[in-house]
């Protein structure tokens, strides 16, 4: 007697499978039929290895159980014979006898279960629970392979799956555009994949020392712009990206990602004066903005606050014709506040980009809209070293031929390479590349700190009422230490007056 | 005790350690090393310690190759006597600055807001190739920082593995070789069994650091074990027990 709540729970769990229940034992067949008939919504019954072979050919069961020794046909050859057609059916073997030699054949044919008669019905209903469940594994997992295939082929980027160089799988946009009939076709002509990424500036092509798959291998998950020419011979942009696959040693993913569109490829192969007349064109950059957004690159943000560099890494979430959002930290959001403006840049994009026009900050969703952009050749990002605004305690003292310059100087910015000196009016003949010399007075406390060094004057900037001078100097020893010392300390000071900023509304 | 060891040299790569130590560390006998590792014309520079010893260490760089041209500086994790100094190289350097990217948040308190001249490394590691060469960052965490990596050095074959290795008070900290290691485990012990997490994080690190062939370790405080020694600190290191293991111990309620 079985227990109804056991009988439900069985039913509930596999109703939805078929079975095809073979026993030449007439009565035991028509008293489990019944039994099985309050489990499956639909059981097929024979009485011998032939007919049960047949039954299955025609309905395909999703589970099979099946006694031993039966007329005409076993059930063992009958179950070799069905795992033939489709070794994922779960086949259960019953019989009267212990027998170890028939217990490893079934082993060997694969079957799920070997169950001793008379079976126990808690034993049973155990097997076919474990048969439910694995059943259903295996349809999540066929269901899951199944979307994944069509994602893989019916995206829009070129995806390939790499053993090391060589092609194993490659969706169908990629056949296509390579016009390969197959991937036996295309794995050949992938074997010179490096030949053929064309030339084209600042793009990942094989030259001087530089092997595309060394690249790529030792960049895992960086983007690289490509040109690659279609079957047809046109000329695209691809953003390439490659990762690896955990604990698969040497298999990879590639993808490439199809921005031919959007028309930049003149802008990173541009002559000088051309790029001049493209930098203008704010077309251009919002086809730089959406081929990052489109990516999901990576790129920065770069604030100045008085000289301290604040840089953090941000994404474009959004880009139409009224406005452009760029996702970065609040620290980043706070000095593009400060500034009303920000730089941004990427190893995908040729130049950096000035983003003014902020129209608003969103601190809790971490993001900002602006409306302005626009390409630029110089950057404070190019900075190689760190450069502060002094505090008051630092003074400057120029000897230029000899003579103290007797204006009142005052430092705008210091690095540990040069200084920016801001002096109301030149000495006549004053110009850059002549020497001169430098008195630093730092006042700190418990006496002051003097570096005297040569410098060259190195550029000079006139503004309305004053000019802006930058010398160059080589410090060296004590007076190379305290520089850096002062700069280090000014670099916290203003940390911690910008930190005090973000308490502010 | 000399303030500068040569580890490795060769006619284009030259490791060394130097062993400057700020006030505070020659107290408490820390014994610290840091270390250089030059390939050409470029340098990495590890663990180069608190803002106490940078005019020093800044000299002793100087010796063997221009500041300027270090490339890298490398922090195995974000304790003060390791990255305390950041300011301060971050002025006196273009170097990029290569940590674990749990610690890049509060490199503000450090005196560094330019995430541009961080690379943050995740969680697996990475790898630095050069040539046919390769520097391998290998994950420490919880050993004892939860962030923290050793590097592998695949030309010297030197693995710098940070706070693992450290014995304080040491007698053979003195020459900063360790010859006989049942004289330097006790030390070893004491060290290790309050800083690191768990047996489990030690046997894990050991299983990646034997991926590679090791002839020297080089930690961050204390002594150098080169060859058979390094052997037996890989063998003792995986029986390690740690805070884990210490629990009850440790709370004492």
């Amino acid at each position: 007697m079985v227990e109804p709540g056991v009988l439900k729970q069985l039913r509930t769990i596999l109703q939805s499978y078929s079975l095809l229940y073979v026993e030449d034992n007439v009565g035991l067949n028509t008293q489990v039929t019944a039994l099985f008939k309050k489990i499956f919504e639909t059981v097929y019954t024979a009485y011998d290895g032939e007919e049960g072979l047949a039954l299955f050919k025609e309905h395909h069961p999703s589970i099979v159980i099946t006694d031993i020794e039966m007329p005409k046909m076993d059930g063992l050859v009958m179950s070799k014979a069905i795992m033939q057609i489709d070794p994922e059916v779960k086949v259960i073997v019953t019989t009267a006898h212990d027998d170890p030699d028939l217990l490893h054949q079934a082993i060997r044919i694969g079957v799920f279960d070997y169950l001793v008669k008379p079976m126990r019905v808690e034993t049973l209903a155990k097997t076919l629970a474990r048969c439910a469940h694995i059943l259903k594994e295996e349809l999540h997992r066929k269901i899951f392979n199944a979307n994944l295939h069509s994602i893989f082929n019916y995206q829009n980027s070129l995806t390939l799956l790499l053993q090391g160089q060589k092609v194993v799988m490659a969706n169908q946009p990629c056949l296509e555009f390579f016009g390969a009939e197959s991937v036996d076709v295309l794995r050949k002509n992938f074997e010179s994949f490096g030949s053929m990424l064309l030339k084209h500036n600042s793009f990942l092509y094989n030259h001087d020392g530089y092997e595309w798959f060394s690249e790529i291998t030792g960049n895992l998950g960086k983007l690289f712009n490509v040109k690659i020419a279609a079957a047809d011979g046109d000329h695209h942009h691809f953003i390439l990206r490659y990762q690896s696959i955990p604990d698969r040693d040497g298999y990879g993913v590639l993808t490439l990602n199809d921005v031919t569109e959007l028309g930049l490829l003149k802008l990173y192969d541009a002559t000088a004066v051309e790029q001049e007349r493209l930098l203008q064109d704010e077309k251009m950059v919002y086809g730089l903005l959406e081929m990052a957004m489109q990516n999901g690159a990576k790129i920065r943000a770069h604030n100045l606050y008085k000289g301290l560099s604040i840089t953090n890494d941000a994404l474009i979430t959004s880009v139409n014709h009224q406005e452009a959002t760029l996702q970065t930290p609040y620290v980043q959001l706070k000095a593009i506040q400060f500034e009303e403006e920000f730089y941004l840049t990427s190893e995908l994009f040729p130049v950096t980009i000035l983003c003014t026009g902020i129209i608003r900050i969103d601190f809790d969703a971490q993001r900002v809209f602006f409306n302005h952009y626009r390409m630029v050749q110089t950057s404070p990002t190019r900075r190689a070293a760190i450069r502060v605004t002094p505090d008051s305690s630092l003074s400057a003292t120029l000897l230029y031929e000899g003579h103290k310059y007797d204006a009142e100087i005052s430092v705008m910015d210091i690095s540990i390479n040069a200084v920016r000196l801001l002096l109301p009016s030149l000495p006549a003949g004053f110009e850059p590349k002549q020497s001169v010399v430098l008195d630093m007075v730092f006042d700190t406390p418990p006496r002051p700190t003097i570096i005297n060094t040569p410098a060259e004057v190195f550029r000079i900037k006139e503004n309305q009422r004053s000019y802006e001078v930058v010398c160059r100097y080589d410090l060296h020893g004590q007076a190379q230490k305290n520089l850096i010392d002062y700069i280090a300390k000014q670099q916290m000071v203003l940390i911690r007056e910008f930190k005090g900023m973000q308490y502010e509304k | 005790m000399k303030n500068e060891t040569l580890l490795y040299e060769d006619e284009s790569h030259k490791c060394v350690m130097f062993s400057l130590e700020d006030e505070e560390h020659k107290e408490h006998s820390l014994s610290v090393n840091q270390f250089l590792i030059i390939q050409h014309e470029s340098a990495i520079l590890i663990d180069p310690g608190s803002g106490g010893i940078f005019g020093e260490l800044y000299d002793a760089v100087a010796r063997h190759i221009d500041p300027g041209k270090i490339k890298f500086i490398f922090f195995s994790h974000q304790d003060p006597d390791v990255a305390g100094a950041i300011a301060e190289w971050s002025v006196a350097t273009s170097a990029k600055l290569i940590m674990s990217q749990l610690w890049t948040r509060f490199m503000g308190h450090y005196g560094l807001m330019d995430m541009g001249r961080i690379i943050a490394l995740e969680d697996h590691g990475a790898r630095i190739k050069f040539e046919h060469d390769f520097l391998q960052f290998i994950p420490a965490h919880f050993l004892h920082s939860p962030g923290n990596f050793s590097l592998y050095d695949s030309r010297s074959k030197i693995l710098f593995s940070g706070d693992i290795g450290a014995a304080v008070l040491s007698p053979q900290n003195l020459n900063k070789n360790v010859d006989d290691f049942e004289e330097h485990r006790p030390f070893l012990e004491s060290f290790h069994g309050r800083y690191m997490a768990a047996n489990h994080f030690c046997r894990a690190w050991v299983k990646c650091v034997r991926k590679y062939e090791v002839a020297m370790i080089a930690p961050q405080h204390g002594s150098l074990f080169k060859e058979e020694m390094a052997h037996h600190f890989l063998e003792w290191f995986e029986k390690v027990e740690g805070g884990y293991e210490h629990c009850e111990e440790l709370y004492g309620c």
